[in-house]
């Protein structure tokens, strides 16, 4: 129980909180020594706050999204493309043979800690990158690997021999590496394509794509150190776990942090990088100047999706420092927790739409909003999809900001701690129907029956108004908590049929406040430990956690996990199903209980879904008609990840990272594996 | 007390040699990384149930016991059986329940046609 409710925490400790917007153009001891060297040149105070830095090297952006990137193909980024729809044209493996669906191969990178010796233990959520027909992994241990997308043998592997110590995370992560290529690439010159990865210590480096061989020309010698500009409330580096988004010859980075720990802490920011020289462009700012000082994060510690055609930068900012307690920090913060459009040319802010007034539920917008055409009473809309924590779909047009479906501001609940105002209202989205419950499913029998009725006690002893309950001294119901409603996998959509699928967990956590003095007695008295987050600075600490019973069975109803298919073109929700298995100790739950889940799905033409995400050690194919699962296999841990689809030679592979997460279970590898259907006979 | 000379011992040896086969197969689940369910607390506790079986089914194979005794480890190796199957049956492993059904086969050709119970 103590380890799955310290699983939870650690894994919220990974996301970073946010608030506020701007651009500006400081230089903040820019050093001119190497290609990051950027004597700012002007700042500039935006919408909301905002500001931001613009530094020496120039911007051209526009005209839709590299050739290299746009291949049908390709799994060029992140999320497979630039506007976040984690889709794919192939339709080799479709309905009705993905049963025959076998592996091909698997490769196991080394790069693994289950956390019993020196290195702290490992969580891995690369997306494998399929471009320049290769296929690029990167490493919880920050090294990059090459390797040949139909054989899984390895081309090539560049080690930076990064600290691996878990320096702002409780365990060592990563989710990949980024990848760019010159427009037209000069034959035998180095770095004229180039592959990137952040580590945690916030270094950034670029090799060449072929050789592995660090890019001398790009910062100091192959990289760039981004703590350079971590300035105010600097208490630790600004960890790169999140790979950078790429846009013509722009590296957009956001970074992670310390969460929970202090009240002042670094404040969010978003650097745009010259993607050849490491120079910064551009420094975004989410928080006003005047604030900084006594909050901090707003941090983007997500993937970004940007529209190629406008050229215009989605980014998913996180909550504000501390998370838990406002009370020092209640001057309007409106980007911090928010979705919100940069001009990818100058980082200024186009709009900006705030998801929680006031954040106390540590609310980040976990991922980037899926950028999809809307069709809508006759009209073709612009629109993103926004999934959040909170459970909500927020539908806009992307151009504006304004809702397609509407977002109501809606009474919450006050908070009845001392020193704190809650916001009187939060804006709520009633369609789509959110991804969740919009209250606590209450307790499950079983729980309560093992528990000898201690669920139902303790369920009822806290504070439980519904959403927006805000936390208090007593402990309130957080139904979702900091770990979702909706993660950083976000969604996916086929853009042709205008739908959209998500995954999502169904979790209970406690919140309960701390005063500083019983905090501080706790640590002497050496209670402190597991749940108890101290916000450092700030009037009260605090304690949180899933409620499960001694057992380590969840008090709340299941299901655990769904996943959902929504038609965009009319809000409706097309389906809606338990998704993956609890896994205790070896042993599969029924599937009506589904899983939490981490990670994302992929939908591809032919109407599949391919998602691991789920604790029980699998991935699987769903139909995107109805969800049911059409194919599964057995992986080494839980792929908490978002998979690769892509064309090689004339077959089409998929290809999942599979590092498990301490949040889900402790269960860890370094598996790549890929699958695809049997060769014909007539394939060579 | 003493049993019948004319007893047959197939049930037992089915018992004995299904168990020795769940040894090797709880071990290969035990084991064997990349199934899903490997290293686990549920592989060991069917590793273990398997083992115990084995030795029940040995021990009822062996002659000179007395009814009471037999009786004891006849009940035991039954609840090992149904409990071991039932592990098995969420740990999705396949192979394990099958052999859970050959040895419940054997227990009941040992009680019901080899046991010196019914002589």
């Amino acid at each position: 129980m103590h380890k799955l409710m310290l699983a939870f925490a650690a894994g919220l400790l990974s996301t970073a909180v946010a608030a506020g917007a701007a651009t500006d153009a400081a230089n903040n001891g820019d050093n001119s020594d190497n290609g990051s060297a950027d004597n700012a040149q002007n700042t500039t105070t935006g919408k909301a706050g905002s500001w931001t830095e613009t530094g020496p090297a120039a911007s051209q952006t526009g005209g839709g999204a590299d050739p290299w990137m746009a291949s049908p193909n390709s799994w060029a980024t992140f999320n497979g493309d630039l506007e976040d729809q984690k889709y794919s044209p192939a339709n080799q493996i479709t309905p009705d043979n993905v049963d025959k669906l076998k592996k091909v191969w698997e490769y196991h990178t080394g790069d693994v800690s289950d956390g019993s010796g020196k290195v702290p233990m490992t969580v891995w959520s690369a997306t494998p990158l399929f471009v320049n027909d290769t296929l690029y992994i990167g490493t919880p241990f920050y090294r990059i690997i090459a390797l040949n997308p139909a054989t899984g043998k390895a081309k090539w592997k560049f080690n930076p021999h990064a600290e691996l110590k878990a320096l702002t995370q409780p365990d060592m992560k990563n989710r990949g590496v980024a990848y760019w290529q010159a427009d037209d690439p000069k034959p035998n010159q180095p770095c004229q394509k180039m592959v990137y990865i952040g580590t945690m210590d916030a270094k950034l480096y670029a090799v060449d794509a072929d050789t592995g061989l660090k890019c001398p020309n790009f910062g100091d010698d192959g990289v760039v150190d981004v703590n350079q500009w971590n300035t105010t409330n600097n208490k630790w580096p600004l960890s790169l776990l999140q790979p950078p988004t790429v846009y013509h010859n722009t590296l957009l980075i956001g970074w992670a942090g310390k969460d929970w720990a202090y009240q002042a802490a670094p404040p969010g920011t978003v650097f745009a990088l010259d993607a050849r020289t490491g120079k910064r462009k551009w420094t975004f700012h989410a928080l006003p100047k005047d604030v900084i000082k006594k909050t901090g994060t707003a941090n983007v510690w997500a993937s970004m999706s940007v529209d190629p055609k406008t050229g215009i930068v989605y980014i998913p900012v996180s909550s504000p420092s501390p998370n838990f307690y406002g009370g020092d920090r209640k001057e309007k913060l409106p980007l911090a927790t928010s979705v919100t459009a940069l001009d990818i040319d100058t980082g200024k802010v186009v709009w900006s739409r705030q998801l929680v007034h006031h954040d106390l539920w540590d609310y980040d917008t976990q991922a980037p909003p899926t950028l999809m055409d809307i069709h809508k009473d006759g009209k073709t809309i612009p629109a993103l999809v926004q999934t959040s924590k909170q459970g909500y779909l927020y539908v806009l047009n992307r151009k504006t900001g304004a809702p397609i479906y509407p977002i109501k501001e809606q009474p919450v609940p006050k908070s009845d701690v001392p020193g704190e105002q809650a916001s009187p209202t939060q804006p709520v989205v009633p369609y789509p129907k959110p991804v969740i419950p919009d209250h606590s499913p209450g307790a499950y029998w079983l729980s309560n029956i093992v528990s000898l009725g201690s669920c139902s006690r303790r369920m009822n002893s806290l504070r439980n108004e519904g959403k927006f309950t805000p936390p208090s001294l007593k402990g309130s119901m957080a139904f979702p908590p900091s770990v979702g409603g909706s993660e950083w996998g976000g969604g996916a959509a086929d853009p042709n049929k205008g739908i959209f699928v998500v995954n999502s967990s169904h979790v209970a956590f406690e919140y309960q406040l701390i005063k500083r003095a019983d905090y501080k007695q706790k640590a002497q008295n050496g209670e402190s430990g597991g749940g108890y987050y101290a916000q450092a600075g700030a009037r009260y600490a605090v304690k949180l956690g899933p409620l499960l019973n001694w057992a380590g069975m969840p008090c709340w109803k299941p299901p655990y996990g769904t996943i959902a298919a929504y038609d965009m073109n009319t809000g409706k929700r097309l389906w809606n199903e338990p998704f993956g298995q609890v896994q205790k100790f070896g042993f599969y739950m029924p599937k009506s209980w589904g899983s939490v889940t981490i990670g994302g799905p992929v939908i591809t033409q032919s109407g599949l879904i391919f998602i691991g995400a789920s604790m029980d050690s699998r991935v699987r194919a769903l139909d995107l008609k109805t969800g049911k699962v059409l194919w599964r296999s057995k992986v080494d841990a839980p792929a908490v990840s978002i998979p690769a689809v892509y064309n090689y030679k004339g077959r089409e592979y998929v290809t999942f990272v599979v590092g498990g997460n301490s949040i889900l279970m402790p269960k860890v590898s370094d598996q790549v594996v890929t699958f695809a259907l049997p060769k014909q006979d007539s394939d060579d | 007390m003493s049993s019948s000379s004319s007893h047959t011992a197939y049930g037992g040896w089915l018992m004995i040699t299904s168990a020795f086969a769940a040894v090797i197969v709880a071990a290969a689940y035990a084991f064997s990384i990349g199934n899903g369910i490997a290293l686990t607390l549920g592989t060991y506790l069917v590793l273990g149930s398997s083992a115990v079986l084995l030795v029940l089914a040995m021990i009822l194979s062996a002659t000179g016991m007395g009814r009471g005794l037999r009786g004891l480890v006849l009940a035991l190796a039954l609840i090992d059986i149904l409990a071991t199957a039932l592990a098995a049956y969420f740990l999705l492993a396949t192979w394990l329940i099958v052999l859970m059904a050959i040895a419940l086969v054997g227990w009941l050709i040992h009680l019901f046609v080899d046991s010196p119970l019914h002589v």
